[in-house]
């Protein structure tokens, strides 16, 4: 806990939502993490060259309850154009996790973190929040709190037009 | 008949503890205190938020399988991390959490103790009465009191 503490007060300003928000295009800090489902592990790397819808959630926040719904509906649109929606469920149990997922039938990627951290390097804040990561791996866009559908899809179109 | 069968099976259920769970020893409330709500920082004892609610019950879960304290603290820092804990964990970094305040007191304590040494021994003896004349004074006073005889 200290530690953590520690780390916070280094990390502060040094955040991925807070580069985003100075205008910056920050590389997606890489992790590998427990798939939610228990079937082995998954990084982020694995992802290069496609476009990441990368939501952090977790089974007992509300607005991730309004949100699920939409990021399985992207996730099944957008599939063929190179658009992975991937949700890191966070600060949760994972058998509450695998609960909601499958209350809510989404077949996109979760993975599970046990603690904080990851979210604190990303500067999540609160649940839920999305980033979109574009092809070549840098963090273009943060969504505090529940994305729209408007929003989501009015950000993907030009990055599915575009190369890496 | 039928009827008494179903409120006997339904009191069995009641009273009887699953396959193998010892009630546990330690109390849900005791635990509260011992555990932090990671999202609002605050003792999940006192914490109302969505995710309080869920670990508690949780932990009520746990409790009501027989298990260990020491099993459901192990069971949640694997699911929410080591933050979870109200009290840093005696290993690592956070063994620094533990020993610093003793370092500090013992610290505080040596410093006083100097101190209070070095203040009793500082003390002068009292300057002697009169004040010392050199002989050219000397001499120079004794001309004087001749001159005014």
């Amino acid at each position: 806990m200290v530690g953590l503490f520690v780390k916070s007060l280094i990390d502060n300003g040094t955040t991925v939502s807070a580069l985003v928000a100075d205008g910056k295009r920050p590389a997606a800090p890489a992790f590998t993490l427990e798939k939610l489902d228990g079937s082995g592990s998954m990084s982020l790397a694995r992802l290069r060259g496609k476009i990441v819808v990368l939501n952090f959630w977790a089974s007992w926040c509300g607005p991730c309850k309004d949100e699920a719904p939409l990021l399985q509906q992207i996730s099944v649109q957008y599939r063929g154009q190179g658009v992975v929606v991937l949700g890191i469920d966070s600060q949760d149990a994972s058998s509450d996790g695998r609960a909601f997922a499958a209350r809510y039938k989404l077949t996109y990627p979760l993975l599970h973190t046990p603690g904080s951290d990851l979210s604190h390097r990303w500067g999540v804040t609160g649940y839920p929040e999305t980033f979109l990561i574009d092809r070549a791996g840098r963090v273009v866009r943060h969504f505090p709190g529940a994305v729209s559908g408007s929003d989501l899809t009015e950000a993907l179109k030009p990055m599915i037009g575009r190369a890496a | 008949m039928s009827r008494l069968l179903v409120i006997a099976a339904v009191l069995t259920l009641a009273f009887v503890q699953p396959a193998g769970a010892a009630p546990a020893t330690w109390s849900v409330a005791e635990l509260e205190n011992e555990v932090m709500c990671t999202v609002c920082h605050q003792l999940l004892s006192q914490s109302q938020s969505a995710f309080a609610d869920g670990v508690r019950k949780q932990i009520q879960q746990k409790h009501d399988l027989g298990w260990s304290k020491q099993r459901t603290l192990d069971w949640l820092v694997q699911q929410y991390g080591e933050e979870v804990l109200a009290a840093p964990p005696k290993h690592g970094f956070d063994l620094l959490a533990w020993v610093i305040p003793g370092l500090v007191l013992l610290g505080g304590a040596g410093i006083a103790a100097a101190l209070a040494v070095t203040w009793s021994r500082g003390r002068r003896p009292p300057p002697p009465p009169g004040v010392a004349v050199d002989a050219a004074m000397d001499a120079r006073i004794d001309a004087d009191l001749e001159r005014d005889e």
